[in-house]
């Protein structure tokens, strides 16, 4: 008969605590990106724009929809490595870029980088216009297509919430 | 008289400017010398790296290396006429205090005062992993340091030792 002496069941217990607490201690080495990642992603991209006020150069780009809002796709690379993962979208008036973002181990998302820098190749976020043609494409044929809104004309209370969660995150405009 | 210091009428003699008619603009900032235009550029690419272990590869003097080279390099860059394709030579006062800040302006002075050790290349990449622009592929790293942290998102937090700087020239034909 296999009976579950009280030491085992006091064991299993222990390993069951630490595999529930381990994902917020630790990053896994690669793990792919899941909803709430993309959805803070998006909304940590629409945040930069409103809190440099880059919302008025969208007029001419995207898909227009009501009230002034253009959705434009993001392309995000299907799995994060040590926290850290890529993504390709437009960003103006820089263009179109690859851009690193990092997840913390709380699940904030924040962007890597300085768009005063204006994205040179020497870093992890530059221009898509250095990359290949065909590697571009191919990259983006690859990774998980979503998309992001931006209103021309946001109300004030979203342009201080962007602003408010930039502060946050240690990325107000410079 | 409308700003005597000797009756305090308006010691300050900032009256006029309330009213916006007759105040002048403030004096500007002296510009930067060409030196320290490229501590500043140095800055702009490293400031978000830390050193990861205390000597060797990786330490604050690797690192600190790392930004004497990238001088060079901006500089051979500079000399060569080669506008653009690194960051912005710009720093705002708040940065321009922090201890990265004069790390990178002493590199650039002690670049500027020392025969260049990069063999006259004219390019360099931060490598974090990101997918390269296609013209990496043609160029051999002659110089690399590292690795270093990387502070994330603006706050102290450092992820990853993971972030070497790379001094490219390119290969030699075959």
């Amino acid at each position: 008969m296999n009976r579950v002496t009280p030491f085992r069941a006091a064991t299993f217990f222990v390993w069951f605590i630490l595999a529930t607490i381990r994902p917020q201690a630790a990053w896994a080495a690669e793990q792919p990106v899941d909803q709430a990642v993309v959805t803070k992603l998006t909304k940590a991209i629409e945040d930069e724009i409103y809190a440099r006020g880059y919302e008025t150069k969208y007029a001419d780009l995207g898909e227009p929809r009501e009230h002034g809002e253009h959705r434009l796709p993001v392309y995000i690379q299907p799995s994060i490595s040590d926290g850290h993962g890529w993504t390709i979208y437009k960003l103006m008036p820089f263009g179109e870029i690859y851009r690193m973002y990092s997840v913390s181990k709380d699940g904030a998302v924040s962007l890597h980088g300085n768009p005063s820098n204006g994205f040179p190749p020497t870093q992890p976020d530059y221009l898509t216009l250095y990359m290949d043609d065909e590697d571009l494409c191919k990259t983006k044929n690859g990774w998980r297509k979503e998309y992001f809104s931006i209103e021309l004309h946001p109300s004030a209370k979203r342009v201080t919430e962007a602003r408010v969660h930039q502060r946050q995150l240690g990325s107000s405009p410079k | 008289m409308g700003n005597d210091p000797l009756d305090r009428t308006d010691p300050t003699g900032n009256d006029a400017c309330q009213t916006g008619t007759t105040c002048p603009p403030p004096p500007k900032p002296p510009d930067a010398t060409p030196t320290q235009k490229i501590g500043n550029v140095v800055h702009n690419e490293t400031s978000g790296l830390r050193s990861s272990s205390k000597e060797g590869a990786g330490s604050s003097k690797d690192l600190h290396d790392a930004k004497v080279a990238v001088a060079h390099v901006v500089a051979n860059r500079e000399k060569a006429g080669v506008n653009g394709g690194v960051a912005s030579d710009k720093v705002n006062s708040g940065e321009q205090k922090t201890s990265q800040y004069k790390d990178a302006q002493s590199a650039a002075s002690e670049a500027s005062q020392q025969k260049d050790t990069t063999g006259g290349a004219k390019n360099y990449v931060l490598d974090y992993g990101q997918k390269m622009p296609g013209w990496v592929g043609k160029m051999d790293a002659t110089q690399s340091f590292g690795p270093f942290n990387n502070k994330s998102g603006g706050g102290d937090v450092t992820q990853g030792a993971d972030v070497t700087i790379k001094i490219l020239v390119p290969k030699e034909p075959n």
